[in-house]
């Protein structure tokens, strides 16, 4: 194997498209003959919930990685890969379109009828955001983060929802929100003080949570796979989903 | 260095180096010539990171390269000053490099400021893209900087 201790590309490099092989239950993706993957879910039948790299580079401080495009089949819900089955592949937070990592500031943390309600300037909590899985009218989850202390009964690292909002403020629900009533409506937090600091909230969700594939026959996307320990784990990103 | 002037066929697996990167009191450091990833744990830190140390530049530094740096967030969570923070270039031998234009700075996405998932031990990667060099002359000033994913679970 060649070891090129920095290189200029001024030629096009170019790529074999490989297409992975699989069965029922497993797909394998061979790094000893390809870098670039494709896969037509039309062929494939069931959930796949395996996802093997085969053949991966290993060695100490070294970085391996690959494309797989996939070709959305004509049955998007029953013959499809189950990335959340799929453990060896972590997926970042957040969602398209959402900035997970922008944290939006809270400005105020105030009572009303006894229960938190806050404050935040253009949030995006006013309309549902919908996903396949995890219930088809859930609101994505968020978490609150301070410099300070929270308001009591918010805690960090836990999952809060929106069961109320405008587009100025929300009220923050310890539970999923999956309907306008009843028990799906949410759970408010009683009010006893504001915290201390100045606290932001961000998105918390995670691509595999969501369909990573576009649900639309034929569609194209094509996703990123990066191991930084020789094949434990892989870090899967999004590099384009419904592409044409 | 290699220059591949014509179209080359890749048949395999694609294998980046990890370099050496080290992060101690608000200071990030990576070796620029050991590696295009770089993957620092926030523990070691004992604040939110204000300088950014690029060491070993030197006048063969190629323009328009990409890193990647995968940021574990420590226990108590750590951020970029990105408001304040500047790329820092030295030599190799310690001497910091003064050929480029004061004026070098980090931009990114919308103007959006890369935030870390403050989730301990929360993975967080991003990419980060050098200014187009041609003669060692700096063409271009802006260190594009791009979060590639937060909280990878």
């Amino acid at each position: 194997m060649a070891s090129l201790n920095g290189i200029t590309w001024s030629g096009k490099p170019k790529f074999q498209i490989r297409n992975p092989s699989y069965n029922s239950t497993n797909i394998y993706i061979d790094l000893a003959v390809g870098h670039v993957w494709r896969i037509d879910c039309a062929n494939i039948s069931g959930a796949i919930g395996n996802f093997t790299v085969q053949n991966v580079p290993s060695g100490t401080g070294i970085v391996s990685s690959f494309l797989l495009g996939l070709i959305q089949g004509p049955n998007p819900s029953t013959n499809y890969l189950n990335w959340l089955a799929m453990t060896n592949v972590k997926w970042a937070g957040g969602i398209r379109g959402v900035q997970p990592w922008q944290k939006h500031l809270i400005n105020s943390v105030q009572m009303d009828s006894g229960e938190i309600i806050m404050y935040s300037n253009g949030h995006y909590l006013a309309a549902p955001v919908s996903e396949t899985v995890g219930g088809p009218n859930s609101i994505l989850p968020i978490r609150f983060t301070t410099t300070g202390t929270l308001p009591t009964g918010l805690s960090l690292n836990t999952n809060y929802w929106s069961y109320f909002s405008s587009n100025m403020y929300f009220f923050p629900s310890s539970t999923e929100v999956t309907s306008g009533e009843g028990s799906g409506a949410g759970t408010p937090i009683s009010y006893t003080n504001a915290g201390t600091g100045t606290h932001y909230w961000h998105m918390y969700h995670h691509e595999k949570h969501q369909n990573i594939q576009t649900a639309t026959d034929n569609a194209v996307d094509y996703l990123s796979f990066t191991t930084w320990d020789n094949g434990t784990t892989w870090y899967g990103t999004v590099v384009g989903r419904d592409i044409k | 260095m290699a220059d591949l002037q014509r179209p080359v066929t890749i048949n395999s697996a694609i294998i980046g180096k990890k370099g050496t990167a080290t992060c101690t009191g608000t200071t990030l450091t990576i070796d620029i010539i050991s590696g295009t990833y770089f993957e620092l744990d926030l523990q070691n830190l004992s604040g939110d990171i204000s300088t950014f140390r690029m060491e070993n530049y030197s006048a063969g530094f190629p323009g328009g390269q990409s890193y990647t740096l995968k940021l574990i967030q420590s226990s108590t969570p750590r951020q970029f000053t990105w408001s304040s923070l500047i790329p820092q270039l030295f030599f190799a031998g310690g001497s910091a490099a003064t050929t480029g234009p004061p004026n070098w700075h980090f931009v990114h996405i919308g103007g959006e400021h890369p935030y870390l998932s403050q989730e301990n031990n929360a993975v967080n990667i991003m990419s980060i893209i050098s200014p187009v060099t041609g003669d060692n002359s700096l063409r271009d000033v802006a260190w594009l900087v791009a979060m590639v994913g937060t909280d990878f679970q």
